[in-house]
């Protein structure tokens, strides 16, 4: 590419990098493998960041959960799922009732009394 | 979440603002209907989610509800707004408007464009806004560390410091919580850690290295445990290292440890942490 275009793309860049064409042209081109690569990057980055409020949003954990939805045939997928759990709270309660009915492990089990043993006689 | 008060609005206050979340009538009745399935499923969760979806599955994905029978059936005189003059129309235009000519009346409105030039908040992942992490609006909680389990209590608070425990949690902007830690000298550990756990700081300087116990920092200052604890948790970050965001310096100001049961902070109303974890508590 030619200078007037290295220049249009090191726009904002740190130090001299902006300004000699030398140093722009190697940032240019280390700033445009990047974006190839993240462009990838972004839709795995996205999907985690879905998975993560969802699992924030369940008091069940998140792999029950999906796998609750996946027995009732329930093919949401995460992007509209972690926006029902920000947005719509009631949704998406709905929801997790349906995956708890659905995957009988992850009723939350209630925590058993301890046994109080002879310290109850002392 | 309070379920029992349905009146406080879910929304974020970036959300909350009328104009953004005026819907188009596609949505609206979209959404009423996802309403109805959503609490139908609650109700009868044998039959009618799978039976739903395998019906979805069967049809084509653009003309929902619509069998392709009644197309060929009708001619193209019945049709209301078929356009007979072929002569200029532009290509790109021409399958949508066969499309909004060959739908029955009532699913119009699918192939409608809507007047509605805002944001698109339906499809795009949201991401909060300035008015959505506003300090003064944060909860505050508050912890009693009397004869908690050093770590587990660490790892409660370090969640809610960093706000994993919101659905609203983004790893690029602060939306956590405040936690005050009262009674710091009285957290407990269990096993012989009291004696052999060991904390280390280097001064730089060769031979700098400083080593302590737990009980002598203890003694000294009881706050730096449950700091360094919690720290160790929390994301990394000084201002100084440009790779390093300073969104971590900034969590742990967010923690305030006091030794001895009362804290400075009765204006915030502090409220008690929800901690999960069964075996935090030491067993005596």
């Amino acid at each position: 590419m030619n200078k007037k275009e290295v220049f249009k793309l090191a726009k904002g860049f740190r130090g001299r990098a902006k300004n000699c064409i030398r140093i722009a042209r190697e940032r240019v081109e280390k700033a445009l493998q990047y974006s190839y690569r993240d462009r990838r990057n972004k839709k795995r980055d996205m999907r985690s960041l879905w998975i993560e409020r969802i699992n924030a949003g369940t008091r069940v954990n998140y792999g029950n959960f999906m796998h609750g939805l996946l027995k009732e045939n329930i093919q949401l997928n995460r992007k509209v799922l972690s926006e029902l759990s920000m947005h719509e709270p009631y949704s998406f309660k709905a929801l997790v009732d349906v995956s708890r009915t659905a995957f009988p492990g992850n009723r939350p089990v209630p925590p058993t009394p301890k046994k109080q043993g002879l310290s109850i006689l002392v | 979440i309070n379920w029992t008060s349905p009146a406080r609005k879910p929304y974020p206050p970036s959300l909350n603002k009328e104009h953004q979340r005026r819907r188009l009538p596609a949505e609206e009745n979209q959404h009423q209907m996802a309403m109805a399935y959503a609490t139908s499923s609650s109700v009868m969760f044998a039959s009618s989610p799978s039976s739903l979806n395998n019906n979805n599955n069967n049809r084509s994905p653009v003309l929902f509800g619509f069998s392709t029978m009644a197309a060929s059936a009708s001619s193209p005189k019945n049709i209301v707004g078929a356009r007979t003059n072929r002569n200029f129309q532009i290509r790109c235009e021409d399958q949508k408007v066969q499309q909004r000519a060959f739908a029955p009346v009532e699913q119009r409105w699918m192939f409608t464009d809507s007047d509605f030039t805002g944001p698109d908040v339906w499809n795009k992942t949201w991401y909060p806004k300035a008015e959505d992490h506003v300090n003064t609006a944060k909860t505050w909680y508050v912890v009693d560390a009397t004869d908690k389990i050093l770590g587990r209590l660490a790892s409660t608070i370090a969640i809610h410091i960093r706000g994993k425990n919101l659905p609203t949690y983004t790893p690029s902007v602060d939306m956590g919580a405040f936690v005050i830690v009262v009674n710091a000298e009285k957290v407990a550990v269990s096993g012989k850690k009291r004696s052999q756990k060991l904390y280390r700081r280097h001064s730089g300087r060769p031979g700098g290295m400083t080593v302590e116990t737990f009980d002598q920092l203890q003694q000294r200052i009881p706050e730096r445990i449950i700091e360094h604890a919690v720290r160790g948790m929390l994301p990394k970050g000084r201002v100084s290292s440009h790779f390093l965001n300073k969104l971590g310096r900034d969590l742990f100001t967010h923690l305030k440890v006091y030794v001895g049961p009362d804290h400075p902070h009765q204006a915030q109303m502090p409220m008690d942490l929800p901690i999960r974890d069964k075996r935090i508590q030491r067993q005596t």
